[in-house]
């Protein structure tokens, strides 16, 4: 959906067209999706989180000032919720790594494009260790590194979805920046020791004995 | 120049963002990094994780989608909403309705109760209010009769007071009833 749809749409909601505004949740449904997706980590509650956000965006309609991009503002709705969501678990400690409600896009459908139970494996692998890496991040700093990447936001654009001045922007992208990377080397140096503290069999101890 | 420095120069590396160095910025930092092992793990790991991520933003773009019908579903949840929100706008309604009735009748019983003493002494007043009323020959003069009878005392000028600020109260609930009404209107 491009600008000029979406201004039409929302232009039509305000003037109270319930209609036009399933339009909009037809036309705005992935990219709010595809950040709670990345907020959350899981389909279900990102599902959930998206919904929320366009009942949200029903509810404050007569708010929204038409100066800003419609976007922005709902991105920034998503966003919101999904810090609040997050605070809330972390408060219920409640988000473990590899609970039961984190999926590893089992449910997603893997391209044509890549055959082979390789490649599904290494989407996997992948998908699952950006989740990883993700959640030690936090929620604010983990917003700025989605906005950053999958919805290739500027650090204006990410001031004005999370409220934050440009220079707060920036200095949370290093600090997430360096918390990822700390993480990779947190997650390797694990595998190594794991690798160098697994015992070695005794050749007395092997399948053929 | 310290490890601070060439750490924001690493982290600022990113393919994303289309951020380059400067020519003498690369030189300074690939010497650095030639020095200092902790700069260059850190370089190293930043490098694999932005690849990492720049992978998973084509797959997630490509591959990642809300289950179909999101928007009927999120139609249906809004239906469902409106109801809680009417049902909750009936109950609101109905309490608050309670509530100022409630408060009402027990200002005015406790008004009546100091007023006229004892339930026995009120009994009394009543029953001398309906013998008089007989005696009055016309409407006009029944109604003059009785409001005069009412007001003989001086206790009994509390009663417009109270009927005043009964009615301001009452006014100051609707206000506040009719105000929460319109804010619910709005997102039904």
């Amino acid at each position: 959906m491009d600008l000029d749809e979406t201004a039409h749409w929302v232009k039509l909601a305000r003037g109270g067209d319930s209609s036009a505004f399933t339009c909009i949740v037809d036309g705005c449904q992935k990219p709010v999706f595809h950040l709670c997706y990345r907020m959350l980590g899981n389909t279900e509650e990102a599902e959930d989180a998206a919904q929320e956000t366009f009942l949200r965006a029903y509810r404050s309609l007569h708010q929204y000032d038409d100066r800003r991009s419609f976007m922005t503002w709902l991105l920034s709705i998503a966003s919101h919720y999904c810090i609040d969501q997050l605070r809330r678990q972390k408060k219920e400690n409640f988000y473990v790594i590899n609970d039961s409600r984190v999926d590893d896009g089992e449910e997603m459908d893997i391209p044509d494009s890549t055959p082979g139970p390789e490649a599904v494996l290494k989407f996997k692998e992948d998908q699952a260790l950006v989740r990883n890496l993700l959640e030690k991040l936090e929620p604010i700093d983990r917003a700025v590194i989605v906005l950053m990447y999958w919805n290739d936001y500027s650090y204006e654009e990410i001031a004005e979805v999370l409220s934050l001045t440009v220079s707060a922007v920036k200095s949370r992208l290093h600090r997430a920046r360096r918390g990822l990377a700390k993480a990779w080397m947190a997650l390797h140096q694990e595998a190594a020791t794991k690798t160098y503290l697994k015992p070695e069999r005794k050749h007395y101890e092997l399948p053929v004995f | 120049m310290n490890c601070r420095y060439f750490e924001h120069l690493i982290l600022n590396r990113s393919s994303s963002t289309n951020a380059s160095l400067t020519e003498k910025q690369e030189e300074a930092l690939r010497e650095h990094l030639l020095v200092c092992p902790s700069c260059s793990q850190l370089d190293n790991a930043w490098r694999k994780v932005d690849v990492v991520l720049q992978q998973s933003v084509k797959y997630t773009k490509a591959n990642i989608a809300p289950k179909p019908e999101f928007t009927e579903r999120w139609a249906k949840r809004l239906e469902k909403e409106r109801c809680e929100v009417e049902r909750r706008q009936l109950w609101t309604t109905l309490s608050i309705f309670m509530t100022s009735a409630g408060m009402v009748l027990s200002s005015m019983i406790v008004w009546a109760l100091s007023t006229w003493g004892t339930p026995v002494t009120w009994l009394n007043y009543v029953l001398k209010i309906i013998i008089n009323f007989r005696g009055y020959s016309n409407v006009i003069g029944n109604s003059i009769g009785v409001i005069g009878h009412v007001f003989s005392s001086w206790e009994m000028l509390s009663f417009p007071a109270v009927s005043f600020l009964t009615l301001l109260f009452l006014t100051v609930v609707w206000i506040y009833t009719i105000n929460k009404m319109s804010i619910i209107k709005r997102f039904t």
